[in-house]
């Protein structure tokens, strides 16, 4: 059996266990770069919950959302919004008037919305929750299970890995090189984590990239420096303590990585198209630099985690009743809205637009009955955009539900609603499960069907594993 | 030099004692602690072990310790005044800083930490402060923020239930978790079920999920010993569902901030009152108008009648949750994964949660708490074996880090340690990812079912370790070793610098210096492998002159401070 350039540097670095080869190991990398097969998702974690309900509004049926918003005052109004066709559901939709840079991406037909996706079990319909017949997620309408639910794509245990990390598992053989295949410019939450892979975090920018991993009182060529050498060799020992064991593991791999960086430098392009920065944009922004050197770095397959906080929006997400098209969400959807154009837009400039796909995960959508402080509480299913140059653009996505549409029935105590009675807030069932969103996006990537099941080991309780969204 | 020449001799003076009384009884032995332990000891209720407190805890013994501790005065944060939501254009610069940012509150935490004298209840509060979480991303002013963290200052060896019902009304808490304002939309109820039937709005949910989920009783039921407890097909049971979070919700709601206060004498008007505990609002009629009146059902079916102040249901709410069997063992693994070891026995949670009941009505319940799991059999003794215990300890959180070196080196600092960019290098807490007070969520910087990536035991620490801030450790070792943190006036008055000439004649030695080390730092657990990598670094250097004896002693503490070895508490 042929060992693949990777098996053959993971064995080799193995048997011979010295840190001191990392730079070896990267120093490698040039020979072999070649990667006119690439392909790079990056995930963007909207951490609190999106009130993904005032992101894309009914605008022919405007009269069932702001029934339910309009008193409590955090309904946008008809007239600002961003007129969508969408052509699956036969009717007019509206995004909010923050997004224009996405309203853009979506008139361009690069930017498509997955609709009411979720952490399911196994698919769940009002009937089924009701009477308890239908297997549903841990602890629902938690952050921190629904946080989880979205990242691992297991929704009935706890698990130790990430879909991102697993998918990275099952693509790192493509890449010529052991350079981390999954890289966090927004610390290492569970989505990043693989069996075999472990996560590289880095610095966004305006860090450079070359510095995105830094170490500081050291000569750029360490290796004869004993002080270099013995903090190396500290990696290697004391290895039956399980915490100085999974330190070392990480620390080890961050000399390795921040010698590699150092050596690819910091690219000139692409100028990332977004002023003022933001800290989405700068989080892009660093993920672009490093697409631009996926060739000196060996990469062909990459996934990159990205995030943005303060979505939680339980008050004041509008600004007032009079106002409600600014406030803390608006400013947030702006932010998302500017930095996935801005980083679209860089990628067409890198000549990547259409090998890279951009998409949102979030905690929850937010109840559709406010609470009294011009807030929203905890809901469940989710409306998610996918932004990229293969992205069959322009429409919407997900598994068709009650009403025959993929779009909820927006109605509380209605018939994708968890609660029931007149205190109902609509809560939606998913009737897509974020497995099927996953597992489109893998696919595209180039994951097969076995491995598949094992990147979303939940899948085949769903009916479609793929939504269709990427061409 | 003084100091550091004590704990040299203090080293080796007790060293002979446990020799000469190896066959000593357990009492003498606790009478006096040895010097590994009362390292060990320190570096779980203090922020860190430094040579004059471990020479006085071994003087002293435990009890004594923490019987003073109990009665330090309490640390204090700045009175800061109370400034309006917005910011006037008038207030700049230091105005700015010290009014709109966390500046004095981050400056005094590190202040208080490095040479404060109550340093076990300032543990504590900060492990508190990250169960019972507020943030300034949604408590933007220093002086909404300040209340809190005194409340935690103050109660940190208080009562559990009296905690949770002060947290509550904290007007800091009222507004990060938004039962601040909590009520119905119409503000006149029709009818006493308003709020329940209310087609407008719902009360808000915010408060009590947290307060169940994260503050006291978790989601699942618990065994008192942490494990979770199981039902007949041996499924996890949960504590609450989505209608009991309703309930609770309708129970918060009633309360607003205390009358508004005075402004700052050159700004004038009025500013919220982030002072005083919240209110209750009352019509003109005096009726509490924006407390849902209808009855409820709590925890484990307790009901509320309904028609009552919302003081009382306020009571009986946290009376139920408090009275919750799951809140012993929830706190108490957490306090002994905060302070000692993130895979605590199922015996020793057990153990420290029975004392976490048989005080619960103790005003001194947590300190009770906090002393059995310091003095538990778990915690104590001079190490603990890798082989039988492989998993023990706690990765040291970027503030115990710095805290911990900064303190075993006696260094000078002014406290500006959160942010920091020196040389255009990230090497503050919160470029560790542990920006004190601004923890990114309500789930503060990691939760405390985080495992360590790529083993199955827990490291909740570890949410903060990656590659990016695993060298920005090493970088701050860089700096306050090899160089210094200089001043930089107004924001970094005097920097933050440490006096390593004591340790210089110590490098003609090599053995000796990091033997030394060695006990200060990892209280005697280094390997002879990691001795040798050391050594060698070390003896790499000729002990010519003072410059190089310098660096040899730079590299030592260096490598040392840096490895995984000492990261980990153990």
């Amino acid at each position: 059996m042929a060992l693949t350039r990777r098996e053959f540097l993971c064995r080799s670095f193995g048997a011979i266990g010295a840190a001191a080869l990392a730079f070896e190991r990267f120093g490698l990398i040039q020979a072999f770069a070649q990667s006119a097969d690439y392909k790079a998702l990056v995930c963007i974690f909207l951490f609190g919950g999106n009130d993904s309900g005032n992101v894309v509004i009914p605008f022919d049926d405007y009269a069932s959302y702001a029934n339910a918003r309009a008193v409590s005052g955090v309904a946008i109004p008809q007239s600002s919004l961003l007129q969508i066709d969408v052509p699956s559901v036969g009717s007019r939709f509206g995004l909010h008037p923050s997004l224009t840079g996405l309203n853009d991406l979506w008139g361009q037909g690069k930017a498509a919305v997955v609709c009411n996706v979720g952490p399911l079990v196994e698919p769940t319909n009002r009937d089924s929750y009701t009477n308890g017949t239908a297997r549903v997620p841990i602890n629902l309408f938690s952050h921190s299970d629904q946080q989880n639910q979205w990242q691992t794509s297991v929704s009935n245990t706890a698990s130790g890995t990430g879909w991102g990390g697993r998918l990275a598992d099952k693509t790192a053989d493509l890449n010529t090189t052991t350079f981390p295949p999954i890289t966090s410019a927004a610390g290492t939450p569970i989505f990043v984590a693989g069996n075999v892979e472990q996560p590289l975090a880095i610095a966004p920018a305006p860090t450079t990239l070359n510095t995105a991993l830094r170490l500081d009182g050291f000569p750029s060529s360490p290796d004869n420096d004993p002080r270099y050498i013995a903090l190396q060799q500290l990696l290697q020992e004391d290895q039956s303590l399980t915490l100085v064991r999974g330190a070392s593991r990480i620390t080890n791999e961050a000399l390795g990585v921040q010698r590699a960086l150092a050596v690819a430098g910091d690219p000139a392009v692409p100028p990332f198209p977004l002023n003022p920065r933001t800290s989405l944009g700068n989080q892009l922004e660093q993920v672009a630099k490093m697409i631009s050197v996926r060739t000196a770095l060996g990469m062909s397959r990459q996934i990159f985690f990205c995030s943005l906080g303060g979505f939680d929006t339980h008050s004041g997400q509008v600004t007032s009743a009079t106002s409600p098209t600014t406030g803390t969400h608006a400013n947030l959807l702006a932010q998302v809205s500017g930095a996935m154009k801005a980083f679209y837009d860089a990628t067409v400039t890198l000549g990547v637009a259409s090998q890279v796909v951009t998409f949102t995960l979030s905690d929850f959508a937010r109840t559709f009955v406010p609470n009294g402080n011009l807030g929203t509480d905890h809901a469940w299913g989710s409306h998610h955009f996918v932004v990229g140059g293969s992205v069959r653009g322009g429409d919407f996505y997900g598994v068709v539900g009650a009403n025959g549409t993929v779009f909820p029935t927006l109605a509380a105590n209605g018939p994708d609603d968890t609660d029931q009675g007149s205190s109902a807030r609509g809560r939606w069932i998913p009737t897509t499960a974020v497995d099927q969103y996953g597992a489109t996006l893998a696919s595209w990537f180039g994951v097969g069907n076995t491995d598949l099941a094992a990147v979303f080991p939940n899948i085949g309780r769903f009916g479609q594993s793929n939504l269709g969204f990427i061409a | 030099m003084k100091t550091k020449l004590l704990l040299t001799r203090a080293v080796f003076f007790s060293a002979f004692i446990l020799s000469a009384f190896l066959c000593a009884t357990a009492s003498l032995v606790e009478a006096q602690p040895s010097p590994a332990d009362t390292i060990r000891f320190l570096e779980q209720s203090t922020f860190g072990p430094t040579s004059e407190l471990v020479g006085h805890v071994q003087q002293v013994g435990w009890e004594a310790f923490l019987n003073e501790q109990l009665a330090a005065p309490t640390a204090d944060y700045p009175d800061l005044p109370f400034w309006p939501q917005t910011r006037p254009t008038s207030c700049t610069g230091d105005c700015q800083r010290d009014n709109y940012t966390l500046y004095q509150l981050q400056q005094h935490f590190f202040a208080n930490a490095l040479s404060g004298q109550d340093q076990l209840r300032q543990r504590v509060a900060f492990a508190l402060g990250q169960i019972l979480v507020t943030s300034a991303v949604d408590v933007p002013l220093p002086s909404w923020m300040r209340g809190y963290q005194q409340l935690l200052y103050a109660e940190a060896f208080g009562n559990f239930r009296q905690l949770l019902y002060d947290v509550t009304l904290n007007p800091a808490m009222g507004r990060f978790l938004n039962m601040v304002n909590n009520r119905c939309q119409t503000p006149t109820p029709a009818n006493a079920n308003v709020c329940r039937n209310g087609v407008k709005s719902q009360p808000n949910e915010n408060y009590a999920r947290e307060i169940l989920q994260l503050f006291s009783i978790g989601t699942f039921a618990l065994n008192q010993d942490g494990t979770r407890a199981v039902d007949g097909s041996g499924n996890p049971i949960p504590t609450y569902d989505q209608n009991t979070v309703e309930q609770f919700a309708r129970v918060f709601t009633g309360w607003v901030l205390a009358p508004a206060l005075p402004g700052p004498p050159d700004v004038g008007g009025t500013v919220p009152n982030y002072r005083d505990p919240m209110v209750l609002h009352k019509d003109s009629q005096g009726r509490e108008d924006y407390h849902d009146q209808g009855p409820k059902t709590l925890l484990n079916g307790v009901q509320l009648p309904g028609g009552q102040s919302a003081d009382q249901e306020l009571s009986a709410a946290i009376d139920n949750i408090a009275d919750h069997p799951n809140v012993a063992p929830f706190i108490s693994k957490q306090l002994i994964q905060h302070l000692v070891t993130s895979n605590p026995s199922t015996a020793y949670v057990q153990r420290i949660a029975n004392v976490f009941v048989a005080t619960r009505t103790s005003a001194t319940q947590l300190f009770e708490v906090v002393r059995a799991i310091l003095l538990d059999d778990e915690a104590r003794g001079d190490s603990k074996d890798p082989s039988t215990l492989p998993s023990y300890g706690k990765l040291r959180e970027p503030v115990q880090f710095i805290t911990n070196v900064l303190r075993a080196f006696n260094a000078q600092s002014d406290g500006v340690l959160d942010s920091l960019n020196v040389g255009g290098s990230a090497i503050g807490s919160a470029d560790m990812n542990q920006d004190v007070f601004n923890a990114p969520s309500v789930f503060s910087f990691y939760p405390p079912t985080a495992r360590v990536p790529g083993e199955s035991v827990l490291g909740p620490q570890f949410v903060l370790f990656s590659s990016l801030t695993s060298l920005r450790r090493d970088n701050f070792v860089n700096r306050v070793i090899f160089s210094t943190i200089p001043a930089a006036p107004p924001n970094r008055p005097n920097g933050t610098s440490i006096d390593l000439s004591a340790w210089i004649p110590l490098a003609n030695d090599p053995n000796n210096l990091i033997e030394t080390l060695n006990q200060l730092l990892l209280h005697g657990t280094m390997s002879d492998d990691m001795r040798q990598s050391v050594i060698t670094a070390v003896t790499s250097i000729p002990a010519s002159n003072d410059s190089n004896r310098r660096i040899r002693v730079q590299t030592a503490i260096y490598l040392i401070l840096t490895s995984s070895q000492y990261q980990v508490q153990r």
